[in-house]
């Protein structure tokens, strides 16, 4: 029975730790690429699950919704940051932190007075709906939200590779004054960056809201996640932040039975502490990459 | 003329004024009562609830005439949270003057201003705040009616052996108990009494503590599974409640009962959120919708009453919270102030208090009414319990006690999650 308990909780952190990761991408690509902290990135998971539980209220299936979604929320993000963020671009590195902390702060109140605290529940014919592998059970939102964020994680991954654009991000990300001399046009990168790198974290929302209830406060803990695990992968390294997403996931289902449920942010903290005092640049990461950026 | 008639206008004035004075000088001064609940903030939902109940019994009281020809006056107060409480009972007393004040539903309002009644001798009359603490301070002015939030946890366990354990062919010494909660202060609280006292009855008991917003319980769900728990007692919240109930499904937790004795399981909210599988679902919870039966022929009236008066004045059917604000402040308004020598003393109240002795059965809620003298306990109203309700048909019936049950229970066991 234990056995079977084992692979339980693996498979269960495997599948959330899949939508981590692309929680994750979305914040180190952010980072590595327009080297900004977004405080809020959690609370943009929020208003996405707000987003798709409303468009499921007017009878559009979560899934349905979902790249209407990511679309939408590629458009807010590259708003955010023609709006505010650019305007920090040049200013001193805690103007910055504070006005992604004033983001989030703005967002959770306005869930709050527009929504209540309630939490929100999304029900379709399918969210009770589980796979039974032997004696493993696995639901239907888990794996599809595994499969779409991995599928997603990799298609974002090819892009930055293989394309024109992907190229000029990187180059961007490596050194943004040589990127703007080879007449790349830097605004224009940062600000499809930040909006692949909230479209990321709205299409995050998406797949989590058939699974777990949305209230204002739910982005704290997202964004706490994707912290933990960008910088336990490697600030800016795209690789690190899938492997990281599925180690979280993992280590807080074990550690939850096998420890207490209460001590599950505990146990992953600890072994970010723990990688961080022996490769302080993260498990992927090259050290220094903070300063310089590194390719995503 | 202008001033002819300036100075009758004056004239008539002040003979109005004069008659009035004198015309409330002829009516008998008002009995004027504080009252402290969280009327905003994150408790108001159930703080105004309990307070709407209180006022109904004041309605009722007036309707009839009032306290030997004394209208019931209230002086409201909010208090959303302790700092306010105390700020609030400090008005009420030195600005106001009253003498006796009620409230205040949550434990940690109620406990922050009994301190202050207490110093300046004003009776703290306690209609909601269940926590032990209240009433073992060794204050002499404050009185509690409902029982005590340790006695919930009892309540359920009980329930669980002497009801349970036997409808299920399970001897209570083979019977192996879950208790889920929630680890802030009230979760923690049962939980404590709870592991105690199924160590004194040898009771197998798995206590598993998880943090209220965490918005995946797997880990929860799977040690109760593995532990292969007959009985699951659990104290949740609402979102908790609706979220471990969703993945107890997912992840096959098939338990043969399920008690629940936090808010949670309370509300419509979990029908709502999870359908047909709250059916059968037990709570230990405080009174409402008793069968007539079992109460007195006063107590059947006043229940009439109050499920009518609240409907209508509200527009839906009072919750077991306004039940209590109704039930001790006709206990007060009924049995305490009529009998009371002064009712402006406080000594004089408190005398009357403490010699009130009413049987089970005699008030709206079920419970009697007898005071502790001052000591352990001192003020806490032995008569009051708890009732076991359950889900059925999407709505909540009381089961238990047997006098008071309005249906007997069903799905004992649990069906299995796949054959539901």
């Amino acid at each position: 029975m234990t056995i079977a308990v084992f692979g339980q909780l693996v498979i269960a952190g495997i599948l959330l730790g899949g939508v981590y990761a692309l929680l994750s991408v979305g914040l180190t690509l952010i980072f590595g690429v327009v080297r900004i902290v977004n405080f809020a990135h959690g609370d943009f998971v929020m208003l996405a699950m707000y987003a798709t539980y409303f468009l499921w209220v007017l009878n559009l299936d979560p899934y349905l919704a979902a790249p209407l979604v990511t679309a939408a929320f590629f458009l807010f993000g590259m708003a955010v940051e023609r709006l505010v963020i650019r305007r920090t671009l040049t200013a001193p590195h805690l103007v910055q932190v504070f006005v992604t902390l004033g983001l989030s702060v703005v967002f959770v109140s306005f869930a709050h007075l527009a929504w209540s605290a309630d939490f929100r529940i999304v029900r379709t014919a399918y969210s009770a709906a589980v796979v039974a592998l032997g004696p493993i059970r696995v639901t239907v939102v888990g794996l599809v939200a595994f499969l779409v964020a991995m599928a997603t994680s990799g298609l974002l991954f090819l892009f930055l590779r293989k394309t024109q654009i992907g190229a000029a991000i990187r180059a961007t990300a490596q050194d943004r004054q040589t990127a703007a001399v080879m007449g790349i046009e830097v605004p224009r990168v940062y600000n499809l960056t930040f909006g692949l790198g909230i479209a990321c974290a709205g299409l995050a929302g998406a797949l989590l809201v058939p699974m777990y209830p949305a209230f204002p406060s739910v982005g704290l803990g997202y964004a706490l996640i994707a912290f933990v695990v960008v910088i336990l992968g490697g600030l800016g390294s795209f690789p690190g932040a899938i492997i990281g997403g599925l180690l979280v996931g993992v280590i807080e289902m074990l550690s939850g039975f096998y420890l207490a449920p209460s001590l599950k942010e505990a146990a992953y903290f600890a072994l970010f502490i723990g990688v961080l005092v022996l490769r302080p640049a993260g498990l992927l990461g090259i050290r220094g990459s903070e300063l310089t950026g590194i390719e995503p | 003329m202008r001033r002819a008639i300036t100075g009758c206008s004056l004239a008539v004035a002040m003979a109005c004024v004069v008659l009035m004075s004198a015309a409330s000088w002829a009516q008998p001064q008002p009995i004027r009562i504080g009252t402290i609940f969280p009327l905003s903030g994150s408790l108001a939902l159930l703080g105004e609830t309990q307070m709407n109940g209180a006022l109904i019994a004041v309605d009722v009281v007036n309707e009839r005439g009032g306290l030997k020809g004394r209208a019931v006056q209230i002086v409201k107060a909010d208090a959303p949270n302790p700092g306010a409480a105390i700020t609030e009972a400090n008005r009420l007393i030195g600005s106001e003057g009253v003498k006796l004040i009620v409230g205040s539903y949550a434990s940690s309002i109620a406990s922050a201003w009994a301190g202050a009644a207490e110093r300046a001798g004003i009776i703290h009359f306690e209609l909601g705040g269940v926590a032990d603490s209240i009433t073992q301070r060794g204050f002499k002015n404050v009185f509690r009616v409902p029982p005590t939030g340790s006695s919930l946890g009892f309540a359920a366990l009980d329930y669980a052996r002497l009801v349970l354990a036997p409808a299920l062919g399970i001897p209570s010494d083979k019977l192996k108990v879950a208790l889920v909660y929630e680890d802030s202060e009230f979760g923690a609280s049962v939980a404590k009494g709870l592991s105690t006292k199924a160590k004194e009855l040898g009771i197998q008991l798995l206590a598993v503590p998880y943090t209220k917003d965490s918005s995946d319980l797997t880990p929860v769900v799977l040690r109760i599974r593995e532990a292969s728990s007959d009985v699951l007692l659990s104290v949740q919240y609402i979102n908790d409640a609706i979220l471990f109930w969703k993945q107890a499904r997912q992840l096959g937790l098939n338990i043969k009962a399920h008690v629940g004795m936090g808010a949670g399981h309370f509300e419509k909210s979990f029908p709502d959120a999870v359908g047909r599988d709250a059916n059968g679902v037990f709570i230990a919870g405080p009174p409402i919708e008793l069968n007539p039966a079992g109460l007195s022929e006063t107590a059947r009236k006043n229940a009439a009453d109050f499920y009518g008066r609240y409907e209508k004045k509200h527009g839906k059917k009072p919750s077991s919270i306004a039940m209590m604000g109704f039930t001790g402040m006709m206990i007060l308004l009924e049995e305490v102030l009529p009998a009371t020598a002064n009712p402006d003393d406080p000594a004089s109240i408190r005398e009357a208090l403490l010699r009130v002795d009413k049987p089970v059965g005699f008030t709206a809620s079920g419970w009697g009414v007898k005071f502790n003298p001052p000591g352990p306990n001192g003020g806490h109203n032995e008569r009051a319990f708890w009732v076991i309700r359950q889900w059925q048909d999407g709505e909540l019936y009381t089961v238990y006690p047997k006098q008071f049950g309005v249906r007997s229970p069903i799905l004992v066991p649990l069906p299995a999650w796949d054959k539901r």
